[in-house]
């Protein structure tokens, strides 16, 4: 469970920060966004929901193991 | 009138997206990153593009152009939504055509017009200058002095300014920021003394500039429209630029639903295609849906634009709902694709970075909401 929503989590966290920064977060090379910081890091935690298990097999442990639905 | 494109209408369709995914498709876009192409654009695609007549769609034949109007513009940016190909399209011939049509005086629109539907001389705007979208907070000032006006201030976020010849320029000639009288439009050559212009390399790998005006002399025929009422102007023409960047998002949105659809048929897991898993057939279903009831406001908005109407609440709508639609079309894309859609091989990164540009681009989803709910009286 902690791993779905741990994920999700940075996930909504990083689409927050583009949305605060606006226009400045797209800088992809450069001094003023140390190299597409904020850019890099949203696009990098697109995988956390992904890598180790994605979020839909999360699910159905959670489903199955913890709730004890039929398969 | 019907949400359907008439027979004029669908073959302008058919021809565009033929076109842009012979001619300017995703991984035309893949190149230009990978040589750095100082500007990420192609001016023969260009060239090809204004033959075709997709220069001239705003500009109307007496200057030059085929007068087709925003239907069409939103049929062509579709098309370059679902390829992702570059060019000075919107910056040029959709939103500095459309401003030179609603405020230039005669001379102004016979010199620059008919440029711009032939596609030789190519026009940014420049509004914003910080990252969130706010004509009104314009800070950059154009005082008056005796040959005509001096500007100075910073530009950003502005689209394919890399390369653009021309500049209409968003300015304050009185009041303070924050307030809606005072802004003016001028027109500012590219090569005039104090202008500095500076290209950004940005997520989307598109040409994107930002502008630092050093006290730049303008002669006073540079003013584009009535001195201090640019925002009348202005807001108008941004609302109907807005509907085309909504086109481009659903363009984006569309294409992403279609590759997810074929691999959702082609990948195996588990000794299944990943399609038949039920939790995934209804998010598609889902996503089906959101883009289906997107398209239907998009293309209402576009039959909206060609007329005088105020259409300032349905074009934040539209612009809300096309941000929304294309956020959770390039997520689910993403995902659905799994860990291939995270590596740089495969197309689907280069939607979501394009997408979240256009987002933010003359407001975003939140942006939007809140602009709805004030006009709503909320």
């Amino acid at each position: 469970m902690l791993k779905y929503y741990g994920t999700e989590l940075n996930k909504e966290r990083n689409e927050l920060v583009l949305k605060v920064e606006g226009s400045d977060a797209f800088e992809w090379e450069g001094q003023f966004s140390n190299n597409g910081e904020v850019a890099r890091r949203w696009l990098r935690s697109k995988g956390n929901s992904i890598e180790g298990g994605t979020s839909e097999v999360q699910l159905n442990i959670i489903s199955k193991r913890i709730l004890d639905l039929p398969a | 009138m019907a949400l359907l494109l008439n027979e004029e209408q669908q073959l302008l369709k058919e021809t565009a997206e033929g076109f842009f995914s012979k001619k300017a498709p995703v991984s035309a876009l893949r190149t230009l990153r990978d040589d750095k192409s100082e500007n990420a654009y192609d001016p023969i695609l260009w060239k090809e593009m204004s033959e075709m007549g997709f220069a001239g769609l705003l500009v109307d034949e007496e200057h030059g152009g085929t007068g087709f109007g925003y239907i069409g513009a939103g049929i062509v940016a579709e098309a370059m939504g679902k390829n992702l190909s570059a060019s000075p399209f919107f910056a040029s011939t959709i939103i500095s055509a459309a401003l030179i049509k609603a405020a230039g005086n005669e001379e102004q629109k016979t010199s620059l017009l008919p440029a711009i539907a032939t596609g030789e001389t190519i026009v940014s705007v420049a509004i914003d200058e910080k990252g969130q979208h706010s004509p009104e907070s314009t800070v950059l000032s154009a005082e008056r002095v005796h040959e005509g006006f001096r500007l100075a201030g910073l530009k950003i976020f502005v689209p394919e300014g890399g390369y653009a010849s021309q500049f209409i320029v968003l300015s304050r000639t009185s009041g303070q920021a924050g307030e809606r009288d005072g802004l003016s439009l001028f027109v500012v050559d590219r090569r005039t003394a104090g202008l500095i212009v500076d290209t950004v390399v940005t997520a989307d790998s598109r040409n994107w500039a930002k502008l630092t005006f050093e006290n730049v002399t303008l002669d006073a025929a540079a003013l584009l429209g009535p001195e201090g009422a640019a925002l009348d102007i202005l807001e108008p023409v941004l609302d109907r630029a807005r509907v085309v960047i909504s086109s481009e998002l659903l363009g984006i949105s569309q294409e992403c639903l279609d590759r997810t659809v074929v691999y959702l048929k082609e990948r195996k897991q588990f000794g299944v295609l990943i399609g038949s898993f039920q939790a995934l057939q209804h998010r598609a279903a889902e996503l089906y849906s959101e883009i289906e009831i997107t398209r239907s406001a998009v293309l209402k908005a576009l039959q909206v634009a060609g007329t005088g109407t105020d259409m300032a609440m349905l074009s934040s709508l539209v612009k809300a709902k096309a941000s929304k639609t294309a956020e959770l079309a390039t997520n689910e894309a993403l995902q659905m694709h799994g860990g291939i859609g995270m590596t740089d091989e495969f197309d689907i990164g280069f939607f979501m970075k394009r997408a979240r540009v256009l987002q933010a681009l003359y407001g975003d989803y939140n942006y939007h909401a809140n602009r709805f709910a004030r006009l709503s009286g909320y």
